[in-house]
């Protein structure tokens, strides 16, 4: 294979994460480690870094227009983000303390749960009729124009600040973007209507990456003809994404979700098994 | 000039079309300088990208990497200015406890992405 065949299918692969990142509110790395690994025999760690790439770009393209939609909900995002932010240093930290095989296998577990309570919860959803005293005390309901424009409740809240902060834990420990457990914390814990949690979870996403990125940009992950390609397939899919969305109802988006999330649990628990030497 | 959510969404979109275009000059130029060299595609694993201090010098000898590398910056330190334009958006809201923490946000991305500089 040739550098430009290479290029071209890294680019078609790139694309086709970038909707799916977008639509789901999970990023592209799901859709990009497995192939560049067991396909392209690429090594992992540079596969992580083409995957950072690949979250912030899908970030970037779907934010514009989810902006423009006033689907994300700034102020829960940069609250919530905080959370992640401090979870992702302390993965950092517990990196050579805890066994990370173990936390790999029990929260692929988790997801796989998650997965079909996500599914469940769609039809006995609790109606939720006024908002943690947290989001009232916060303005969390309000935009820049000090307008309400997100006029459903948000309930919650510390639960909601804790998971995110578990889920920038699992993001430092694992090299993963937890986009999974951000749109579950934001849609079962929170009660977020479904299209404003992947869309809020998109926008945290490249933030979360872009705490992470310094590490891997001085370790050399970052590698420029795979991280090239990637950006822009992911760009332009991500655009294409985010137009979908705007017109797929939330039950198409939730089986989509979850069909993304049960392959993301699987590969955890994969990666476990690995570590473990079981597989 | 009153900063909103839509300056945060014009500025994604410049830092996507900024971004898009040197990486694109990248590949091409690299393409243009070297073929296709790389005639296997597992020889790119022993391809490593320059660090911070390192991508200046190469933008200095005009390298088709560093114009890649120097795109996937843009789109990094679009992250960083998100949340600095969020935590300026609390602060024009008068949202002090919003201010702080998104402020915080900031500080963190900014020294995470420049620790290793």
């Amino acid at each position: 294979m040739t550098f430009i065949e290479f290029t071209g299918i890294l680019f078609i692969l790139a694309f086709f994460a970038g909707i799916i990142g977008a639509m789901t509110g999970l990023g592209g790395g799901i859709l990009l480690v497995p192939v560049l690994v067991i396909v392209f025999k690429l090594d992992m760690h540079v596969a992580m870094g083409a995957s950072l790439v690949s979250v912030i770009a899908t970030s970037s393209g779907a934010g514009i227009s989810y902006i423009k939609k006033n689907l994300i909900n700034i102020r829960l995002a940069m609250f919530l983000e905080s959370g992640a932010v401090i979870g992702a240093i302390c993965g950092a930290f517990l990196l050579h303390i805890v066994p990370i095989n173990i936390i790999a296998i029990f929260f692929g577990c988790v997801l796989m749960f998650s997965v079909v309570f996500s599914l469940r919860e769609h039809n006995d959803k609790q109606q939720v009729k006024s908002s943690h005293p947290w989001a009232m005390a916060l303005h969390l309901n309000k935009n820049s124009d000090n307008k309400s424009i997100h006029d459903y409740p948000i309930s919650k809240v510390p639960l909601g600040l804790m998971l995110m902060t578990l889920a920038g834990t699992l993001s430092g420990l694992l090299g993963i973007g937890s986009g999974a457990f951000k749109v579950l914390a934001l849609d079962l814990a929170m009660g977020i209507p479904y299209k404003v949690a992947t869309s809020t979870s998109n926008f945290m996403l490249g933030m979360t990456a872009a705490a992470s990125a310094g590490i891997y940009w001085a370790s050399g992950f970052i590698n420029p003809l795979i991280a090239g390609p990637v950006l822009l397939g992911v760009v332009v899919g991500a655009l294409f994404g985010s137009i979908i969305f705007m017109h797929l109802n939330t039950k198409i988006l939730r089986i989509l979700f979850a069909f993304v999330v049960f392959l993301l649990a699987l590969q955890m628990i994969y990666k476990g098994l690995m570590m473990t030497g079981t597989v | 000039m009153k900063i909103s959510e839509l300056t945060i969404g014009k500025m994604l979109l410049m830092s996507v079309i900024i971004a898009s275009v040197l990486v694109l000059y990248g590949v091409i130029a690299f393409l243009m300088q070297q073929g296709n060299v790389i005639a296997y595609y597992n020889k790119i694993n022993l391809i490593s990208g320059f660090s911070i201090r390192q991508l200046f010098v190469a933008l200095a000898n005009k390298s088709p990497f560093a114009y890649i590398e120097l795109g996937v910056l843009v789109l990094f330190i679009a992250q960083i200015i998100r949340a600095l334009f969020a935590s300026i958006i609390f602060l024009e809201d008068k949202e002090v406890k919003l201010f702080f923490i998104g402020f915080f946000v900031f500080v963190v991305l900014f020294g995470s992405i420049f620790i290793n500089y």
